[in-house]
């Protein structure tokens, strides 16, 4: 009879990077989550504020200049509303981990700081092929 | 292999960084490196665009009177400021993105330290300036109503 390899047995310690997160680190997080969640608030404060000009006609922006326009407005505040929502996801995990020592949540925090940085390349991108559009319309 | 650390306990029920949370940072730290770059571009891009159109603007209003043209300068120097800070903020979230992503590949804690000092001055640098920006827009909004 053929003996079959055996696999090798796989310890907890190699389902782990050798990085942890020590005192140092863990006081980088907290002030990390603390600026991230300021930076989030305002963010969507001041989002909230430009829809309420953009409604109500003191836009700075001048909303309502064509389609391109009224879409650019959308992609800046809608765009700008699920980037911060993020980073709020972010800062709110990330402070509840460090503050129970609780590795799962520094880490599900660390997803919600890729969707973050995603979702702001996502929008720049948009961006910046919305202002070349409204360029080459302009010059048309 | 030595699991515990200095005060007896075990490695394991320490905060470790796990492969799943490691990969995703890894994945942050690719798109943080775009953005920073894409900042730096844009900014750059933004303010040959503003120095371009600067004599047009200014041709536009005809002879200024020193008031306005304080005002002009007290309005110029602060995009300048904000503009700058952007920059700053980019640099350093490159800074982050360049020394997380070392950190991981040579399992390096001090670097991964380091790394994260740099994401938090990235933040502190967009709090103050979202902050700000902020401030200024209520003061608008009161203003104009």
């Amino acid at each position: 009879m053929e003996s079959q390899e055996q696999p090798e047995p796989v310890s907890d310690l190699d389902n782990f990077f050798r990085i942890n997160f020590d005192g140092v680190s863990r006081e980088q997080l907290k002030q990390i989550a603390v600026w991230a969640k300021i930076c989030s608030i305002a963010g969507m404060l001041g989002y909230v504020i430009q829809l309420y000009q953009w409604l109500f006609g003191h836009s700075r922006f001048g909303g309502g200049r064509g389609v391109l326009g009224v879409l650019l407005y959308l992609v800046i505040i809608g765009g700008g509303g699920v980037v911060n929502y993020f980073l709020f996801r972010f800062a709110v995990a990330v402070s509840r981990g460090v503050a129970n020592t609780d590795a799962l949540h520094v880490n599900s925090g660390f997803n919600s700081l890729r969707l973050y940085f995603r979702a702001a390349g996502m929008l720049v991108i948009g961006l910046f092929i919305l202002v070349v559009l409204e360029i080459i319309g302009a010059l048309l | 292999m030595d699991t515990t650390n200095e005060l007896g306990q075990p490695e394991l029920l320490e905060m470790h960084l796990d492969y799943d949370g490691g990969n995703t940072l890894l994945e942050a730290v690719r798109w943080s490196k775009f953005l920073a770059i894409a900042g730096i571009a844009g900014i750059g891009l933004l303010l040959i665009a503003v120095i371009v159109y600067i004599p047009f603007a200014l041709e536009g209003y005809g002879q200024l009177t020193p008031e306005s043209a304080n005002v002009i300068a007290i309005l110029l120097i602060t995009v300048a400021f904000y503009l700058a800070a952007l920059v700053a903020a980019a640099i350093i979230l490159l800074r982050f993105s360049r020394l997380t992503k070392r950190a991981m590949d040579r399992q390096d804690q001090l670097m991964f330290n380091r790394g994260l000092k740099s994401l938090k001055v990235t933040f502190i640098i967009l709090g103050l300036l979202s902050s700000l920006s902020l401030a200024g827009l209520i003061f608008g909004l009161i203003y104009s109503t």
